[in-house]
């Protein structure tokens, strides 16, 4: 038992390992990652300017810009991930392997995360530079509660989501492509969510970033609340039921997967 | 006539590549989606801002990235062609050793690129429509629109050039590139807006001016550059697309010949 | 002791756009010994990639069953998976933004090694593979026959009691699979464990295998030792003799020798018989020295596993 979860733990770390070193190998684009989303959304930044809205609505862009980019990640690195494994013929060997699918995808997570924190936090240090935007640091504590939390189900919904691509191969890949703009609008990365009205937003809860840069709004700018979609303790509760699903599913969907190789034998082999 | 057949041929391969790679729902959807959740998000900003209250700046909006759409979607679909051709189809190489130039085929590629390009510029303006907006098209917008698609294949070819030798940095170049042009081109909001020094930038991108001409075609006031007449803004317009197309050309060119030198033709950059 | 067992092992493929049935192994049944090389030889698409998944745990049967250091390979596979590792041929698995060393470290945690005797293992490796000055290089910049070692190394992590090679030399030059050939043989003499190789290499099955099993179509056809297996190639016993000039009319008086081929070169003839039993050699030598000739070369054909193999699967591994 013990023996198990050490040899888990390990492979865990491995993964994440290798998104450690991809990122110092990387690093070089690190500034074009930190700009590129930093220009895109200064245009809802500079819309909010022309129709004369205070600065926090600045802050609203600039936050939901970081969790762009954790969304992007989610999208290129976690979820079409186990298909790329496939293609580089990992796969077999994942399952060859005495240890967990589920240990290398949170493994992929850790490392994603980190990755992707460092542009987060250079999107916002950017924000505050460049735009000046307001943040109110007494609510740090509650921010990070409520990030944590969806940082844990968005990377749920992506590890599930890797199941699934692996399962429907590009058809799945074209999808998320073909959804980038709709989950921008339904996860309020530029506007309050509570603009869509009560049950789109309700809808739109399910991805965990609504909800999540909902709650990160509602304790960073105190002056938002009159925005925000639920209280900020209703949030936090139903992002912990996210997460738990979210994990709880794409637990089952690897044993599914691993079911559906070993039957078809499709899914281990590369170009079937 | 034979550059026009082979235009030709390299248009209808393009378009094919471009449309069938995937299934029909895939595309359409590209063609479609992509597009009415664009305006959908632009319309929530103002939304939540103003209410109904700004629907005049909300069509602005809607104008200028209908015709921006234009010049990225074809300059980036260049680029991808180039990139993809290189990465997953390997059909570079075969391409580039059958008759004809390069050039050609790239362009005539590219145009198949600019209808889709086109197609999606003119959705938005037909969104635009039918939640209200009162454009009235001049003749001079279709001129417009074709100085657009000239510009977007001259923009496309320089960026293409760069990501000859480039690997997967070439996707950061492209996106890099258009978003700033789009932030200082008034696309989605005045330009008096940005700081000084970019500002100063700002007025002297030629761009701006393609886009406050395409504007006026659609027969909306523009908030700044009031002195420009529209008719010095056609020409202003023509020069600056026979410029992009022109620079595009030469610096294709050269490129090419530097990259067939140095063998960045058949580099495979991704792992 | 039986490391690997199979009973009526089948396996269908239901091709999903043809609703073709593919009978990639039909009722296999194998006893194989451990400490020893198991060679699994056949044309592509045999079957052998097929019975290798199986028994490394990636794909269930259709029916029949399949049991590896005595777990069954259907419901028992966590059991087994600790216990083996898999090489395949022409695959190169593995992330290209990290080099030889930080790969084999990755793949070393799916198995739980400790941090350190796992960059110990690694480190050893590495020297024995000669791949020492490119350890740092990042793996899509090496070549093929390095990338094959490195994977290779990786199959040896987990020390595992049954390492299963598919088609391990594939689309290498011959010092690479030369260099593989020497180590897969060091390994079992030094460390007693099995290996199972499948090869479409008829040298490389001769030289390594201490039992061949042929398979075709998805079945067994035959399995022994290389040389037993090449006796089957032909009954015929086979000289080729070269003599001084000679009339061979008088081979014809010996009865159970028939001529299959002669020339007449300047100042000797060259000719090749056959023979029905071996003792007939005698005569025809006797009868030669007889009629005042020399003989100048005498060799007896030995049948290769090449001719043992069209016999048994009814034509050459290597046409299409
Ligand atoms: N996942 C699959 N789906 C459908 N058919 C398959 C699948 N895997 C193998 N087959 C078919 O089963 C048969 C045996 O294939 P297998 O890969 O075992 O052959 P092989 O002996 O390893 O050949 P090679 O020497 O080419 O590697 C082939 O006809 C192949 O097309
Ligand atoms: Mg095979």
């Amino acid at each position: 038992m013990i023996k198990n979860l050490i040899l888990n733990i390990r492979a865990c770390l491995g993964r994440a390992q290798v998104r450690f070193i991809g990122l110092k190998r990387d690093l070089y684009w690190i500034p074009f990652d930190v700009l590129l989303p930093l220009l895109g959304v200064s245009t809802f930044i500079f819309i909010y300017k022309s129709l004369k809205m205070p600065p926090i609505t600045y802050t609203f862009v600039i936050l939901g810009g970081s969790m762009i980019s954790y969304w992007l990640n989610i999208l290129w690195s976690m979820a079409s991930q186990l298909y790329w494994e496939r293609m580089t013929g990992n796969l077999p060997l994942f399952f060859i392997a005495p240890c967990s699918i589920n240990s290398i995808l949170i493994g992929m997570a850790v490392g994603g995360i980190y990755a992707t924190s460092v542009r987060a936090l250079s999107i916002i240090l950017l924000g505050i530079i460049f735009f000046k935007i307001p943040i109110y640091w007494q609510g740090l504590p509650q921010a990070i509660l409520a990030f944590l939390l969806t940082l844990i189900s968005l990377y749920g919904l992506g590890m599930m989501l890797s199941s699934i691509f692996l399962l429907s191969g590009r058809e799945a890949w074209h999808l998320s492509n073909l959804l980038q703009e709709p989950i921008y609008l339904f996860s309020g990365f530029f506007f309050p969510i509570k603009t869509l009205g009560f049950w789109v937003a309700s809808l739109a809860s399910l991805i965990p970033a609504s909800l999540g840069l909902d709650s990160l709004r509602q304790s960073l700018i105190p002056e938002s609340k009159p925005f925000a979609f639920l209280s900020f303790e209703i949030e936090i509760t139903i992002l912990c039921i996210l997460s738990i699903i979210y994990i709880y599913m794409s637990f089952i969907l690897v044993k599914k997967i691993e079911k559906i190789a070993r039957r078809e034998g499709r899914l281990i082999t590369r170009w079937q | 006539m034979a550059i026009i057949k082979r235009l030709y041929y390299s248009f209808v391969l393009g378009w094919k590549i471009w449309s069938e790679w995937a299934q029909w729902w895939i595309f359409f959807g590209y063609l479609l989606i992509r597009p009415i959740f664009g305006v959908a998000i632009f319309y929530m900003v103002i939304y939540f801002a103003q209410g109904n209250k700004a629907m005049n700046l909300f069509f602005w909006i809607l104008a200028g990235n209908a015709l921006f759409q234009i010049l990225s979607g074809t300059s980036t679909g260049m680029v991808w062609t180039i990139f993809d051709d290189r990465n997953f189809y390997e059909t570079l190489i075969p391409i580039y050793i059958s008759p004809g130039s390069f050039l050609e085929k790239i362009i005539g590629r590219s145009l198949g690129v600019g209808v889709t390009g086109i197609f999606t510029s003119f959705f938005i303006l037909f969104l635009a429509f039918l939640l209200g907006a009162n454009y009235s098209i001049k003749p001079s917008f279709f001129y417009y629109v074709l100085l657009f698609l000239l510009t977007g294949i001259g923009f496309g070819l320089i960026l293409a050039s760069f990501s000859l030798f480039m690997g997967e940095g070439a996707g950061y170049l492209i996106e890099g590139t258009i978003s700033a042009l789009q932030l200082i081109s008034g696309v989605s909001f005045t330009p008096q807006l940005l700081p000084t020094f970019l500002q100063k930038i700002a007025f002297i991108n030629p761009f701006l001016y393609l886009i406050e001409g395409g504007r006026r075609s659609l027969g909306l006031s523009s908030f700044f550059i009031k002195e420009i007449s529209s008719e010095r803004l056609v020409y202003y317009s023509l020069l600056t697309s026979l410029l992009t197309i022109t620079i595009g050309i030469a610096t294709f060119l050269i490129s090419e010949k530097i990259a067939r030198r140095n063998g960045a033709l058949t580099r495979k950059t991704n792992y | 002791m039986l490391v690997i067992e199979t009973i009526n092992l089948s396996r269908i493929f239901i091709n999903k756009k043809t609703k073709k049935r593919i009978e990639a192994l039909k009722n296999v049944s194998l006893q194989i010994q451990g400490g020893q090389i198991f060679g699994i030889l056949g044309r592509n698409g045999a079957g052998k990639t097929t019975l290798i998944r199986i028994l490394t745990t990636l794909l269930l049967p259709t029916s029949g069953s399949a049991y590896v250091l005595g777990y069954n390979v259907e419901n028992e596979y966590y059991k087994i998976r600790p216990y083996i590792n898999l090489v395949s041929g022409g695959e190169n698995p593995g992330y290209g933004v990290l080099n030889i060393k930080e790969n084999l470290f990755f793949f070393s945690q799916l198995y739980g090694i400790p941090r350190k005797l796992a960059k110990e293992k690694i480190n050893k490796y590495i020297k024995e593979f000669g791949l020492e000055e490119r350890a740092y290089n990042l793996v899509n910049t090496l070549s093929t026959g390095e990338k094959q070692r490195m994977q290779l190394i990786r199959g040896l992590l987990n020390d595992p009691e049954i390492l299963f090679l598919d088609e391990p030399t594939v689309g290498l030059d011959v010092e690479s699979s030369r260099f593989i050939r020497q180590f897969i043989k060091k390994w079992i003499e030094e460390t007693g464990k099995s290996i199972i190789l499948t090869t479409h290499y008829l040298a490389e099955a001769e030289e390594l295998c201490n039992l061949i099993a042929i398979i075709d179509s998805g079945r067994i056809l035959a399995l022994d030792t290389p040389s037993r297996l090449k006796a089957m190639g032909s009954k015929e016993i086979l000289y080729e003799i070269e003599t001084t000039p000679l009339s061979l009319e008088f081979l014809k008086n010996i009865r159970g020798v028939s001529i299959i081929q002669d020339k007449y070169l300047d100042g000797k003839v060259s000719f090749k018989i056959s023979l029905e039993n071996e003792s007939l050699i005698s005569n025809v030598i006797n009868k030669i020295s007889e009629l005042g000739s020399n003989i100048i070369y005498l060799r007896k054909k030995e049948t290769s596993l090449e001719d043992a193999f069209i016999n048994i699967v009814g034509r050459s591994i290597e046409d299409d």
